[in-house]
């Protein structure tokens, strides 16, 4: 007997269209399944429907049966059994210390004193937090409040775990790190995991089950790797596919499709795409960007947040030139987000120079450093909006729709807060840009946006570069960085330590490069994006 | 390890609350000393380097209050000096400081007992009386630095947009109630997270069983026992008057009857009692790291 059956599931918001159209699928004990769709493909909605607690309200049809049973008759005490993680650390924590946190659960079940002691100690020494017993959540990463969600979660004992897009605000480590204690869960523990992602690379090896939503409609379901070769070019989530899935589409010889690098450049010998990709490329292309002027210069800027910890900018350096989009990488708390504050005038180093337009930062006094010069988009767009509309929020700085390249004016009356994060970061650089800036600062950009999201606010930044904006954005984003920057800079306990321009930044680098990259680099180092692979491929017919 | 950080918070407030309401409502010299003492000898043990500050604050406290009420009121018999026409006596002095010390002993005791108990300590206490009203600390206790972090991201962020001026009074007042807005929505959008994971994890299904890292050991019984038998002799010496002293217009005489010697002896021994389970603990210490060193645990050696 499955462990949750799917049978025809329709779901509609009162006064909306269907958000699950006619769902069914079926999930046996121990799977490890991956639901992806674009961002409004329902995917938050199914995997409500599979929770009894969290069952949103509106018109169902169809059902859903859990070991047999239909899911609305079980007690609480069966429904605990399906734990449900969610993408936000900090409000999916209750109380304020992590003991507390981890038994939560059990004190609203009446586990008795000794059961709970004895699985708080097991859930411990299992994630290795005893450490952290008493500290305030507060205090803890993103990753770890993450993981002590989990252990929340893991306290009651579930035969499954739902998880959001849980690692949608974390960085790529601790994503990585997190995903790899989902996957211990399910091997060492057989427990079941349905999550939904949207950065695929790292989850999808690690699956035995894929499912893909588009407009509430399931269009696949499947083993991964089957799944995965069957997206054509032309479906939506394509673009969302690890660079192995990628490649696989450019010469399907029929066998397994390759889910991870490892798997990648395997296939790339065996279908004989590397030599094909092979070709003379002395005289490269040059920088395209030729332009005159430098926008921004800092010169060994150094700074620290309080007198007992080491510089967060430790004689950071970095010039850019008017017109470019420069991408600064870095893993998290390298201090590229404190260069951004620096530039914008948030925080004052103690040595070191910023040169905004060749006029020191120091000599603009007041809102002039502000006026038609500096702007930042925040990393979280969320903290942008204060109205109740966006066409308030605009109306307000007296930005108008079109002052970005790209039609928001079909969410001009949504709440701010109810836009997904693609258009919620595209509303958000709307405001931004109402004081008409000339030197845009963007802190990590794409943080919890799909695909198609991050390629649209590519498109833009391209679009604004293209009318003389200079943007700087710091980002973990590789993909991101390799399909729009001018120049690529990365950063290193508080200083920038390489710049080059993308090509040459990411072949030269192992560990930190796209996807792609890391597989064909082999053959040719230069390749860095999908598009690059095609358009070497489409060069030979 | 501080010795009276592993008792039974319950036990360790039971005591706390009965020494300090002892202290605080009898005005007496002895009382005064004996609590002063106490407080300062506890405070003493268990502090890792010099706290100044706090030595600082009680000094000032007992020397504002000796002041303040030498200078302002003009009670008691003893002038030692007249200004203005009025008169400055001993006893006002003697009031003062009385009171002076007490204010600091208390000091003493609020800055040893905040260390002692900590959240999760107020919130195991409070809990045996009502476990919602813990539950709904411990969340406050959460939620409040995610609102203050909160405002200040949202501050910064409003401000390096660079669209809103801050340069008037009008215009920075303006700045506030816009972030505060925006924390109410903030709040309000993300606060269904919350019950949705508490949903989630079988709240709502039925009372709630509280889980108290802190067992009840037969010390922490001792510790109430003791507390409780000590304070009930202080309680009555005070109920027979035995504390009673008075400073105007003359300073009365010490009590020195049979009833309230011992009085005074329970509420000394009653000061002392954290001040002996902590040295103890030092004592202990000292003589249990000199046999640790001497053995062959092979954890020892590192």
């Amino acid at each position: 007997m499955a462990l949750f059956e799917v049978k025809n599931l329709s779901f509609s918001y009162p006064g909306s269209g269907k958000i699950t159209d006619c769902v069914s699928f079926e999930i046996e004990q121990g799977d490890f399944v991956i639901l992806c769709g674009p961002t409004g493909s329902g995917k938050t909605t199914l995997l409500r429907l599979l929770k009894p607690e969290l069952e949103p309200k509106g018109e169902l049809t169809g059902e859903v049966l859990y070991k047999g049973q239909n899911l609305r008759e079980l007690d609480a005490s069966e429904s605990v059994k399906i734990g449900f993680v969610n993408q936000s650390a900090d409000h999916q924590t209750v109380t304020d210390k992590v003991w507390h946190e981890i038994v939560f659960g059990m004190e609203n079940l009446r586990y008795t004193q000794s059961q709970m002691s004895r699985r708080l100690a097991e859930i411990s020494g299992y994630f290795g937090i005893s450490r952290l017993f008493d500290k305030n959540i507060s205090e803890l990463s993103g990753g770890m409040k993450q993981t002590v969600a989990l252990a929340g979660v893991l306290a009651m004992d579930p035969e499954v775990i739902i998880l959001d897009e849980p690692t949608s605000q974390l960085d790529p480590v601790a994503a990585g790190e997190f995903l790899a204690s989902l996957k211990k869960l399910n091997d060492e523990q057989g427990i079941t995991i349905i999550i939904t992602e949207h950065r695929l690379e790292n989850v999808i090896p690690l699956g035995n089950k894929l499912g893909i939503l588009e407009n509430g409609r399931l269009t696949h379901f499947g083993a991964v790797s089957q799944t995965a070769a069957q997206i054509r070019p032309d479906e939506i989530m394509f673009e969302a596919m690890p660079g192995s899935v990628k490649l696989f589409s450019l010469a399907p010889n029929g066998g397994e499709c390759p889910l991870n690098v490892k798997q990648g450049k395997r296939f790339l010998r065996e279908s004989g795409l590397d030599k094909r990709l092979i070709r003379d490329t002395a005289g490269s292309e040059k920088s395209k960007n030729e332009s005159t002027g430098t926008a921004l210069k800092i010169k060994d800027l150094c700074f620290r947040y309080s007198k007992d910890e080491p510089d967060a900018l430790h004689f950071a350096s970095l010039e850019v030139k008017k017109g470019e989009i420069m991408c600064v990488l870095g893993e998290n708390g390298s201090g590229k987000s404190t260069l951004l504050y620096a530039v914008s005038g948030l925080i004052t180093p103690y040595s070191g120079k910023v040169e905004i337009f060749g006029k020191n930062i120091k000599k603009y006094s007041g809102q002039s450093l502000h006026d038609n010069c500096v702007a930042m988009l925040p990393q979280n767009a969320q903290s942008v909006f204060v109205k109740s509309t966006l066409r308030d929020e605009l109306a307000e700085v007296g930005a108008d729709f079109d002052i970005i390249p790209y039609d928001l004016g079909y969410a001009a009356e949504t709440h701010p807060y109810d836009l997904s994060g693609g258009e919620m970061q595209l509303a958000a650089l709307a405001k931004v840009l109402a004081a008409k800036p000339r030197l845009l600062l963007l802190d990590e950009p794409t943080k919890g946006l799909d695909a198609r999201a991050k390629r649209i606010v590519c498109d833009v930044l391209t679009q604004l570069k293209n009318r003389g904006v200079t943007i700087l954005a710091v980002t973990h984003d590789t993909e991101f960085a390799a399909m729009c920057a001018d120049r690529a800079a990365m950063f290193f306990r508080g200083a920038v330590i390489a710049v080059d321009e993308p090509r040459g930044f990411f072949s030269q680098n192992i560990f930190y490069t796209t996807c792609i990259n890391k597989i064909v680099s082999d053959t040719d180092p230069r390749l860095i994006t999908f598009d690059d692979v095609k358009n070497r491929l489409g060069g030979e017919d | 390890m501080k010795d009276l950080d592993s008792f039974n918070p319950f036990a360790v407030f039971f005591w706390f609350i009965i020494t300090a309401v002892i202290a605080m409502f009898n005005l007496n010299p002895v009382i005064a000393a004996l609590s002063f003492a106490g407080s300062l000898s506890l405070l003493l043990i268990r502090e890792k380097r010099r706290r100044y500050g706090i030595h600082i604050s009680a000094l000032l406290i007992a020397a504002g209050c000796c002041l303040l009420n030498g200078f302002f009121s003009h009670n008691g018999k003893t002038v030692l000096l007249v200004i203005n026409n009025n008169p400055i006596t001993a006893q006002a002095f003697i009031f003062g400081l009385v009171t002076g010390v007490t204010a600091a002993s208390v000091i003493y005791w609020f800055s040893t007992f905040s260390e002692i108990m900590t959240s999760d300590k107020i919130i195991y206490t409070l809990g045996r009386v009502s476990p919602k009203a813990a539950l709904i600390l411990t969340m406050s206790l959460r939620f409040i630095p995610l609102f203050i972090g909160k405002a200040k991201e949202i501050n910064n962020s409003q401000k390096a947009m660079g669209i809103y001026k801050d340069e008037t009074i009008v215009s920075r007042i303006r700045g506030v109630s816009r972030v505060f807005s925006a924390m109410i929505t903030y709040a309000t959008e993300n606060v269904i997270i919350t019950s949705d994971s508490m949903a989630a994890r079988g709240y709502g299904s039925g009372r709630r069983r509280q889980y108290s890292l802190f067992s009840f050991k037969p010390r922490d019984a001792a510790l109430m026992a003791v507390t409780a038998a000590l304070s009930a002799v202080s309680f009555v010496s005070t109920g027979a008057g035995y504390f009673d002293f008075w400073f105007y217009p003359e300073l009365s005489e010490i009590n020195s009857g049979a009833g309230a010697i011992s009085g005074y002896i329970c509420f000394g021994i009653l000061c002392f009692i954290p001040a002996f389970i902590e040295g103890g603990d030092r004592l202990r210490w000292r003589y249990l790291k000199s046999k640790i060193s001497l053995s062959h645990i092979p954890e020892a050696g590192r």
